[in-house]
């Protein structure tokens, strides 16, 4: 299995020397193709920065981020529109759907902006049917649920077929039942699919889907968890996902 | 630290809002316009010519600037709300750090009052421009350019303009800080989202657009046929017609915009951007119905305005140049009894005294044509008990199949008509270069005030005439033939009968006896003009028989005339285009605010869009279309519905007052196309800057926490 995303020594600093926050300092990461990464940590251990530097929102201080070799930090106008649009899909905490399209006009969108050609009707089909959104896909957000608002969220990150999908707390505004609907088809789709998924979250029962927890503290990579597919129960890795976060107070001397 | 921060967003302000600034501009220059008024060369001459002309300019001035105040208030209201509602989230993080809400209400008011001045200070020069301006291009156009340019400038239309301004700036922001400050700070610091409106079947947005297009269509025909002209009622009937089909288009109009939206289309955001139509369609369907209506507005006025303006002729109907009125002539016993009176033999003005005087002046050789007119009536016995000598009941019959109710009976029909005796008119004829008239025995002919509301009375009384009805005029019957005849028996059409007989020399005599009065009518000599110029020349045959003139010689000159035309033409003209552009200013900046203040409130869309990758580029392509489309629909439907407006003005209420050729229509309607879009491409050009620099403050998507 060769990383599709490669992250080395990143680092990102705000303010002076003397007023130095290190909000990053020195993470290094592999995403291997097809796996479910999931980030873990505290509020301002740093976990929206990373985010934000694989997004390009925000600059690195120093450091790389290589999506399939390629070094995101270096993408300019077209190719970078590219980037954001067509080699990563992102799927948001409040969903951020247009409210005045349909859900299918808002799974088009990605379409309409990266103007792809490739035949994507069928793909649409596809991603309706196995997120079940078929009876809500022509209607307006604001006459969805929440789960099925991220549900169609999930389908339009998913159009064009991205090298990797971010997902941003993609639980944080759904209740536990929608959750688990979304995280059961999230899972779906990367086993199924082989997505490559990366997502930040807080949910330690999110998080016991994913096939690996990085867990990070004070902008640095604090701890790892992998499952064990196999022989591993989603229940088990909860609970080991819960001891690692029980100690994540305590400091890293505390740790299993 | 208070007066810096209120320096700051001043300027800052006047930096954002182009759009704002120039309206407020526009208001001080149409202040400025319509009170200075009385001040432009033309309208000064009015006035030397018709005094009467100062009290109606005056009530015209004060309506037209209360008209202004009204109509620049809402203008201001709209621009000063965006310009609030686009802070509010900076004000609710002023009170949040706690800035006392009278702190906050002063800093308002110091940045209004900021803003004010920076207005006038550049609007005021422009206005004076403007005004002077207007004034020396208005008399090159009407060709009185002889006259001394004198400075419109008047302190009391400064100050009158100072005061207005500043009383509809300030009304305008204490309602929308009235309404700012009852709101929640929480309101104010989020962005205030839009309230889902219901959505109704498809099918019903559908109906009411064909309803509202065949309502439309169905006052274009009211229009085109000219029913609308027919009385008050029917024209009202149009307006209703028309506005309700106006509203109806523009509420159903969504339909088609959605059907646009589901269509499948490769260009970038197609969605996206068809949805925000729709939705700014749906919103604001009668803010867009009440623009498109004031596009209309304005188009009918521009169009009535400039061609009345161009194509007025001043000349029309134009045979003589001044009318003396001469006293009758009195009997022996007439003359007795004057003596007896006064004591003196009475002193009249007979047209061979009034020569001689002319002739002393030394204005008679100016003239061309000078000879009399006589108009009388039947002389009756002194002891006559009925004055009924004249019966036209049979041609009143013939007149009513033709007009159902003869409401202009009591206009042509008298029981002792004018008489006008054929020689004298003869003479006319001929000097205005028409065949004369011929009379055969029992036969009478018609003059009728040529005045212009009578065309279609003449018009009905020519059918009449045809028929060849019988009348009788003293126990003796009469035939009417010919034509109305209409060519003006005197200088000025207010002091001729409506309706007179014209019957032959030896009955003129016979019947009128020395019951007349005698009319001296006297052309100018066309080659003796001085400096080629017939205004200049009338001017100093005024001045010259002013001078001295004899004991009660009443004349009239055809610059009287002309100048209540000249009156009528400049009036009509300046309104109708100061409305035209006024209408027009405010159905852009409604327009074009409230774009801006939709896309504000969709920020979170284009956030959305930014954060899938949308660059700035695709982003304003969306927002241009958008701003196209949403100029775009009310004008067109504008556009459409004027070129029905602009017919029937000229149909209805035009045609009998100019004299328009097709090529002058054409070079007309082109001007008016031209100024048109060059207003509309400005404005939209300001929108879309406008728009472009709030999508770039989004362009930065950084993740919130």
């Amino acid at each position: 299995m060769k990383p599709i995303l490669k992250i080395e020594s990143l680092k990102k600093y705000y303010g002076k020397q003397e007023n130095l926050t290190r909000a990053i300092d020195g993470i290094d990461i592999n995403v291997m193709e097809g796996e479910f990464l999931g980030i873990m940590g505290a509020s301002g251990s740093g976990k929206s920065t990373l985010l934000n530097c694989i997004a390009t929102v925000i600059k690195p201080t120093s450091g790389t981020i290589e999506l399939n070799g390629q070094e995101i930090s270096k993408l300019r106008g077209a190719k970078l529109a590219q980037y954001r649009g067509k080699d990563m899909g992102y799927l948001f905490q409040n969903f951020e759907l247009v409210d005045n399209l349909t859900g299918r006009e808002n799974i088009m969108l990605p379409i309409s902006l990266h103007k792809n050609n490739e035949n994507t009707d069928e793909r649409m089909q596809k991603l309706i049917s196995y997120l079940e959104i078929e009876d809500i896909v022509d209607k307006f957000p604001s006459q969805m649920s929440g789960g099925e608002k991220q549900r169609v969220a999930a389908a339009r990150a998913l159009i064009l077929n991205p090298k990797i999908i971010l997902a941003d707390e993609p639980t944080g505004a759904l209740d536990s039942k929608n959750a688990k609907s979304l995280m059961t088809k999230l899972e779906g789709l990367n086993k199924d699919e082989n997505a490559t998924i990366l997502m930040v979250t807080h949910d330690s029962n999110a998080a016991s889907f994913c096939s690996r927890i990085m867990f990070i503290q004070d902008g640095k990579i604090f701890h790892e968890l992998r499952k064990d597919r196999e022989n591993e129960t989603r229940q088990s890795f909860y609970e080991r996902i819960l001891s690692v976060m029980a100690q994540l107070g305590g400091g890293s001397a505390n740790v299993l | 630290m208070f007066s810096k921060l209120v320096l700051r967003n001043t300027k800052r302000s006047q930096k954002e809002n182009l759009l704002f600034m120039s309206s407020l501009v526009i208001s001080i220059i149409a202040f400025y316009v319509v009170l200075s008024l009385k001040n432009q060369d033309i309208v000064r001459y009015i006035q030397s010519l018709e005094s009467d002309a100062i009290n109606k300019l005056l009530t015209m001035v004060t309506a037209l600037y209360m008209f202004t105040l009204v109509v620049l208030f809402f203008l201001i209201y709209y621009a000063s709300k965006y310009q609030i509602e686009r802070r509010s989230h900076e004000l609710g993080v002023y009170l949040m750090m706690g800035m006392k809400r009278s702190k906050m209400f002063f800093m308002l008011l110091a940045e209004d009052i900021a803003s004010s001045a920076i207005a006038l200070v550049i609007g005021l020069p422009f206005a004076l421009l403007f005004s002077e301006l207007m004034s020396l291009i208005t008399v090159k156009c009407v060709g009185v350019g002889f006259l001394e340019h004198q400075s419109t400038f008047d302190a009391r239309a400064l100050g009158l303009t100072l005061l207005g301004f500043v009383a509809i700036k300030l009304a305008s922001f204490f309602l929308i800080s009235f309404s700012l400050f009852r709101k929640e700070v929480g309101t104010l610091l989020s962005d205030a989202p839009n309230n889902i409106k219901k959505r109704r079947a498809p099918a019903l947005y559908l109906v009411a657009a064909i309803v509202g297009l065949t309502l439309l269509i169905a006052a274009y025909y009211l229009v085109i046929m000219g029913y609308s002209w027919i009385g008050l009622k029917y024209m009202l009937l149009t307006m209703l017609v028309g506005l309700i089909g106006t509203f109806m288009l523009f509420w159903g109009i969504r339909f088609f915009i959605g059907l646009i939206a589901r269509r499948n289309s490769s260009k970038k955001l197609h969605a996206f951007t068809f949805r925000q139509i729709e939705d700014t369609v749906i919103f604001r369907s009668g803010t867009m119905a009440l623009c498109s209506l004031l596009v209309l507005t304005s188009f009918v006025c521009m169009g009535a305005g400039i061609s009345v303006f161009t194509s007025y002729d001043l000349y029309r109907g134009h045979v003589m140049d001044y009318t003396f009125r001469c006293d009758s002539p009195l009997t022996e016993e007439e003359i007795e009894e004057y003596k007896e009176v006064y004591g003196e033999e009475p002193i009249l003005n007979t047209s061979e005294s009034v020569t001689d005087y002319l002739k002393e002046i030394g204005v008679a050789d100016k003239f061309s044509f000078i000879d009399v007119l006589r108009i009388g009536h039947v002389k009756l016995p002194e002891d006559a008990t009925s004055f009924d000598v004249y019966n036209m009941d049979n041609a009143m019959e013939i007149l009513s199949k033709y007009n159902g109710e003869f409401y202009y009976a009591d206009r042509i029909y008298d029981i002792n008509p004018h008489l006008i005796s054929l020689g004298d008119y003869n003479k006319i004829l001929a000097l205005a270069g028409k065949e004369p008239l011929v009379l055969g025995s029992g036969e009478l002919g018609v003059y009728m005030d040529g005045d212009v509301s009578n065309e279609k009375v003449v018009e009905d009384f020519n059918k009449v005439l045809a028929e060849r009805p019988q009348v009788s005029l003293v126990d003796e019957d009469y035939v009417l033939v010919g034509e109305v005849y209409t060519t003006p028996i005197v200088t000025d059409y207010l002091m001729s009968p409506a309706f007179c007989l014209i019957i032959p020399d030896d009955k003129f005599d016979e019947l009128a006896q020395n019951n007349y009065t005698a009319y001296l009518n006297a052309r100018l000599d066309e080659d003796k003009y001085t400096n080629g110029n017939i205004f200049q020349t009338l001017t100093e045959v005024n001045d010259a028989i002013d001078s001295s003139i004899p004991q009660y010689l009443d004349y009239e000159s055809y610059m009287n005339n002309m100048g209540r035309q000249l009156f009528y033409l400049v009036a009509t003209s300046y309104i109708t285009i100061y409305l035209a552009l006024v209408f027009l200013v405010i159905a852009n900046t409604i327009l074009g605010v409230q774009f801006l203040m939709n896309q504000k409130k969709s920020s979170k869309r284009y956030k959305t869009l930014i954060k899938l990758g949308a660059g700035h580029k695709t982003l304003c392509k969306s927002s241009a279309k958008q701003i196209n489309w949403y100029f775009g629909i009310p004008i067109a439907v504008a556009a459409m519905s004027s070129i029905f407006g602009v017919r029937g003005l000229f149909s209805g209420i035009l045609s009998s007052r100019t004299k328009t050729s097709i090529s002058e229509m054409m070079i007309t309607t082109s001007i008016v196309i031209i100024a048109f879009v060059l207003i509309e491409c400005i404005y939209i050009l300001v929108v879309k800057r406008a728009s472009f620099k709030y999508l770039k403050t989004l362009m930065n998507p950084e993740r919130e926490e």
